[in-house]
């Protein structure tokens, strides 16, 4: 553990950006060439085998503009232990992860951040190269490319069955993870539809939603996770059915590559481009008009269309029930998005 | 040599790869990418920058070719066929790949080898064979392009 203002060599510790099983990532000031980084620092296990710097190395075999810039990887003696410290390009903006605690994410920065995820895992499965933990808090943004980063778990030279035994992030893992341990290019595919699942459901809090589930471990064995879930009333179908697709429990069902499920993001065309500011408030602001959508209860329960704040007498409504209420509005939402 | 050619067209890009000589090119593959054809020029120009790359990355052609459209009267023209030609040339340069670039009127017979008269689209099928699905001009276009740049 660093804090802020303790220096390795040239690197001066700025502050502490996440920290994971294998080790922990800070933002420093680089003084040799002037400028921020962001440094993993790992303990080496085995100084004779040096396992950890895999995924340095894959990292850079990886190169692409959406997976995370390596700078370079070296080895330090610190209190005398070796430790390997990754450098990387910074990212002041961080994980896709904060992003979506921070706020909802409207449907066309989703389909963005999920495409050039799918190009930068095209590319790392174009080297054979499996990541195996693809997951928001391993998406880095950035403008105007979203990055895969973290090849922690990631596997080198795969066949189309590689066996593999270290597991990412369970709830992200195909079912044939646990039944056969097997990870592919298949299980990569279902891990970016569950997170692409989180983004459009605007799940910020993940264990809250797995806590409801009774057995969650038994619907990731049987691959009913996103079925369990569900999905919510203003996300429109289009959406939910990449997702199922690229979630199917039978790997051959599921896009069988990259390509195919970007390919299904980047034919859709966005009508309105709704984004949640609270949950009884969305707003779509187009290049021509703004379009709310509201949902005040005085009286009654009002769901209130406006086009540049002008109310749309046909698509405005009350009810009775604040429930009927929210179906209507999230409908309305779940209907208009795309084209 | 393997020789790839690309097909642009409104919301979607058409390529297809040869092998083989210009008396006898060697079908190897073919793809058609979509994108939504509302797609904002800056995004579309990055769209096609990542495919290209992605296509030729993967299939390692050691020619590329293009279809060129020459009849551009709308702006959206300009965007959907001329543009792409404009970042397929600077993908090459930076790749240091060779690319020829043709229009329609110069892929004739005689370019091609093939007997006086004869029409480069309907004898396209009979050497380089069909390819379903999307196996239509459009694709067969990409198809012609780069069996242009394919050697005697
Ligand atoms: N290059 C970077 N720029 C900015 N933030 C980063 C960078 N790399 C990692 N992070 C932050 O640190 C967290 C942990 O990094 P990660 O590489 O995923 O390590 P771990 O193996 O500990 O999960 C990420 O979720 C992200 O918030
Ligand atoms: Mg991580």
């Amino acid at each position: 553990m660093f804090n802020p203002g303790d220096t390795i060599q040239k690197y001066s510790i700025i502050k502490e950006l996440g920290n994971g099983r294998f080790g922990t990532v800070y933002h420093v000031h680089d003084a040799a060439l002037g400028a921020e980084k962001a440094i993993k620092i790992l303990d080496v296990a085995d100084p004779a085998q040096m396992k950890e710097i895999l995924e340095a190395q894959i990292l850079h075999k990886c190169r692409h503009e959406n997976c995370v810039h390596i700078n370079e990887a070296d080895l330090y003696e610190i209190g005398g232990t070796i430790k390997l410290v990754i450098d990387m390009e910074y990212h002041p903006a961080g994980s896709l992860e904060n992003r979506l605690i921070a706020g909802s994410i409207g449907p066309a920065e989703i389909i963005r951040h999920i495409t050039h995820i799918l190009y930068g895992l095209e590319h790392a499965h174009n080297q054979d190269v499996l990541h195996r933990d693809i997951k928001p808090a391993n998406i880095l943004l950035s403008n105007p490319s979203t990055k895969l980063s973290d090849f922690g778990l990631a596997t080198e030279g795969v066949g189309p069955g590689t066996i593999g035994s270290a597991k990412g992030y369970r709830t992200h893992c195909a079912p044939e993870i646990f039944n056969d341990d097997i990870t592919s290019k298949l299980t990569d595919i279902y891990a970016v539809g569950v997170t692409l699942f989180r983004l459009i459901n605007q799940m910020a809090d993940w264990d809250a939603v797995m806590s409801t589930l009774n057995n969650p471990q038994q619907a990731l064995s049987k691959g009913s996770l996103i079925q369990e879930i569900g999905f919510n009333n203003f996300v429109p179908s289009k959406f939910a059915r990449i997702v199922r697709k690229a979630c199917k429990p039978t790997p051959d069902e599921r896009y069988q590559n990259c390509e195919e499920f970007r390919q299904a993001l980047e034919r859709l065309t966005i009508n309105l481009n709704w984004v949640r500011i609270s949950s009884n408030h969305w707003r779509a602001e187009m290049a021509d008009a703004c379009h709310e959508l509201r949902l005040l209860s005085v009286r009654k329960h009002k769901v209130e269309y406006t086009v540049n704040r002008r109310k749309r007498r046909a698509n405005c409504k009350s009810f009775d029930s604040i429930e009927d209420a929210q179906i209507y509005m999230d409908e309305t939402i779940a209907k208009s998005v795309f084209s | 040599m393997k020789a790839i050619g690309f097909n642009f067209a409104k919301g979607q890009l058409r390529y297809t790869v040869l092998e083989g000589t210009k008396g006898s090119p060697l079908f190897q593959n073919k793809g058609k990418l979509d994108i939504s054809p509302d797609t904002p020029t800056t995004d579309l120009m990055n769209w096609i920058h990542s495919n290209v790359d992605t296509i030729i990355k993967r299939v390692k052609p050691d020619a590329i070719a293009a279809r060129m459209h020459w009849k551009i009267t709308r702006q959206d023209q300009a965007k959907n066929f001329l543009f792409p030609m404009g970042i397929l040339n600077l993908y090459c340069y930076n790749e240091n790949l060779p690319i020829n670039v043709f229009g329609t009127q110069a892929m004739t017979a005689k370019k091609l080898g093939l007997p006086k008269g004869a029409k480069p689209l309907n004898e396209c099928d009979s050497l380089i064979g069909s390819h379903p699905p999307n196996w239509d001009n459009a694709q067969r276009y990409s198809a012609l392009a780069a069996w242009m740049i394919l050697p005697e």
